[in-house]
């Protein structure tokens, strides 16, 4: 196990370990509980006030992303009141008979019912997706394409997500760089169905091209293994033939998820950190980009930033480069 | 949501690092907030309180009603 994994799982059990000094009080947890949800609620206020001025606010998906946030903020805020008014003694007009019927129903629902809408943690990859993906299944070509070194070849990463609210379905993404190329979808009656780029239009030209109505019809995963060669034709086309810029963008994410001997497992390569200040420049670590030949990797090997990025990828990128650093050193 | 060819200036990228930091503290207070209500439930030193029981039945029709919690990722 890597040392990176050691220290989260470590982490973890100090956590837990503080939860055995639980509240004595009822109402002292459940107030607990309300101030909680409304600093969650304020959180999210401070989200939607922050991209409501940004310059990007009425582009793309951004209008109904704040409708989500909203919808949260409202959500939120009036659970905090609830249970606010329920420590405060406003709230003991509701007949207990039926406080022990939802107590009941609670008790014969199953746990699939009972997690509905609820937060969870539960990312474990579906076991078929695992088997699919896995050396002799229907996509192990697929995991074969990504096993090699970043800088002999395109960034290929593979992607694995599992639902949080429904147990065996999740899906894994073939990217090159930050494009999705092909996702491979199950759900929890065990039929498969492929995806193409997101945007549907980028690969259009690539031929074989990609078999919407064949393909992304869920259906028996041998089925779609019967058309796994044509299938693996368009992913190969579509790699060769993506844009240039596709090429580039996100070779510094993809190698950093190789496996490697720094010491560290990349469990998700999309964490977010913060920066000092924006004015932040790296430019010491721009200097070898420069006199290296590939513009992701320095000379000495590693990979560096630059690159035509816009602005927030930059800075994402120079932030997952301390971070190598810092692991690479401890 | 689609990548946009937009150039994002400055004041974006602040407003980006507020919006991401207060994500992670919404985040952060909803995981505390859902391990103190489960650890409490997993002791069951409470399930004789009636206020408790009030407390978990609203629980239960609040997560049966709750918007999707929004958990978008990449743009592409």
């Amino acid at each position: 196990m890597s040392r990176s994994a050691d220290a989260l799982l470590s982490h973890s059990e100090r956590w837990f370990a503080d939860l055995e000094e639980s509240y004595s009080d009822v109402d002292e947890l459940l107030a607990g509980f309300a101030l909680e949800i409304e600093t969650a609620a304020d959180a999210y206020v401070e989200v939607i006030e922050a991209i409501e001025g940004a310059s990007f606010a009425g582009l793309d998906g951004y209008p109904e992303l704040l409708e989500e946030l909203r919808a949260s903020v409202q959500f939120l805020s009036t659970e905090a009141a609830v249970f606010a008014a329920l420590v405060a003694g406003e709230l003991d007009d509701e007949p207990e008979e039926l406080i022990e019927e939802d107590a009941a129903e609670i008790e014969r629902a199953t746990v699939s019912e009972r997690t509905k809408g609820a937060p969870t943690f539960d990312r474990r990859i579906p076991d078929a997706l695992l088997d699919a993906l896995g050396s002799g299944g229907a996509f192990g070509w697929v995991s074969e394409l990504v096993r090699g070194p970043t800088r002999r070849g395109p960034p290929l990463d593979l992607g694995l997500r599992a639902s949080p609210k429904r147990p065996d379905e999740g899906h894994a993404t073939l990217y090159l760089g930050t494009t999705q190329v092909l996702g491979i979808h199950v759900r929890d009656d065990g039929l498969f169905r492929l995806t193409p780029h997101h945007q549907g239009t980028l690969f259009t030209d690539i031929d074989p091209a990609f078999d919407n109505q064949a393909w992304s019809t869920w259906q028996p995963l041998r089925s779609l293994a019967d058309l796994g060669p044509e299938v693996e034709r368009h992913v190969r086309a579509a790699i060769e033939g993506a844009p240039r810029g596709r090429q580039r963008e996100g070779r510094y994410q993809s190698a950093l998820s190789k496996p490697q001997g720094a010491g560290y497992a990349l469990v998700d390569r999309e964490v977010t950190l913060t920066f000092a200040t924006g004015a932040e420049t790296s430019a010491d670590r721009r200097a070898p980009c420069a006199a290296g030949r590939d513009p992701a990797f320095a000379e000495d090997g590693r990979p560096c930033v630059g690159g035509p990025l816009d602005a927030p990828r930059r800075q994402a990128r120079r932030a997952r480069h301390r971070r190598h650093g810092a692991t690479a050193g401890d | 949501m689609t990548t946009t060819s937009l150039r994002m200036d400055e004041d974006d990228l602040k407003r980006v690092q507020v919006a991401v930091g207060a994500y992670f503290r919404a985040a952060a207070a909803l995981g505390s907030a859902s391990l103190t209500i489960r650890h409490a439930a997993l002791l069951g030193k409470y399930d004789e309180d009636l206020t408790w029981r009030r407390a978990r039945s609203r629980i239960a029709s609040s997560c049966s009603n709750a918007p999707p919690l929004t958990t978008r990722r990449r743009s592409v």
